[in-house]
């Protein structure tokens, strides 16, 4: 059976607010965490916007360096993190 | 292969996009002067008129060079990203890389004749020169392949301007159609004059 990629649901499926995490467990010991922790701003960003911006920090943020890990050519890679950019901003304005 | 034949500025830009297009260039550039080809515009092709090297190369980089400046230039005033320059000229000399096959095709077919045959049977000036059945269809298919080749030219340097200055939708359209017909009537001026 093929694994199903869980998402992190960011707003409610009833009332469509934003979401706070309640409960956190360790996988290890089962203890349990219990409280209302606000989710980080990037936890917003799809699962690719947020694997590039990992991918962009270890590269010390280097486009030039981003464009040869990617194989893309620099304004791809510039405009792709512009489009991020513009889609962390509109979430600060919501 | 069809993102790389029209948008192959996702993969090169800079300093390879400028290398390739200016090699791709100076080949178009030789071409057109052994075959008295002219490039009188930013998306023109004429045959005919006699046309030395330096007049070659100095079409191509006019038109280049000046379509390139006005893109840069409007990319500047309506882009939000921080544009490269290299990256404008390096995509836009790329773009122009389709040229070289009209051109190549155009030699191919016997301009002087086609021109004689014209002038006779329009202006009804000079010997009756005629047709034959190859001569058509060999301009036909030249006819065909440049129009092909220059639409094709076209996308290339719209996709280069929307890549290499982040702009999409109709602000980029309406600015590249500006830009043309800038560098178009720019060029032609210089024809003029």
């Amino acid at each position: 059976m093929a694994t199903i990629e869980k998402k992190l649901p960011q707003n409610c499926p009833s009332c469509s607010s934003k979401m706070k995490v309640k409960k956190m467990v360790c996988p290890s010991c089962e203890t349990e965490v219990d409280g209302l922790f606000t989710m980080p701003l990037l936890s917003s960003l799809s699962n690719d916007d947020q694997l590039f911006i990992v991918d962009f920090m270890k590269v010390g943020g280097s486009l030039k360096d981003m464009a040869s890990k990617m194989k893309l050519s620099y304004p791809t890679v510039r405009n792709h993190l512009d489009e991020i950019i513009e889609r962390i901003n509109s979430f600060d304005k919501k | 292969m069809k993102t790389w034949l029209f948008r192959p500025f996702e993969f090169i830009a800079g300093y390879t996009a400028l290398f390739i297009g200016l090699g791709i260039m100076t080949l178009t550039a030789i071409v057109c002067a052994a075959g008295n080809i002219h490039l009188d515009g930013v998306i023109d092709l004429h045959a005919g008129s006699e046309v030395g090297l330096g007049r070659a190369f100095f079409e191509t980089a006019l038109n280049w060079l000046s379509f390139s400046l006005f893109l840069y230039i409007a990319g500047m005033l309506t882009s939000l990203s921080s544009i490269r320059i290299l990256d404008v000229y390096g995509t836009q000399a790329l773009a122009r890389a389709p040229l070289i096959i009209p051109v190549l095709a155009t030699m191919l077919v016997d301009v002087s004749k086609v021109n004689a045959y014209l002038q006779h049977k329009l202006m009804n000036d000079g010997q009756a020169v005629t047709l034959g059945a190859g001569d058509i269809l060999t301009l036909g298919l030249v006819g065909l392949l440049v129009i092909s080749c220059v639409i094709w030219t076209i996308v290339l340097m719209y996709r280069a301007y929307s890549i290499s200055c982040n702009l999409k939708g109709k602000k980029a359209v309406i600015s590249f159609i500006a830009c043309l017909l800038l560098a178009e009537g720019l060029t032609k001026l210089y024809t003029i004059l």
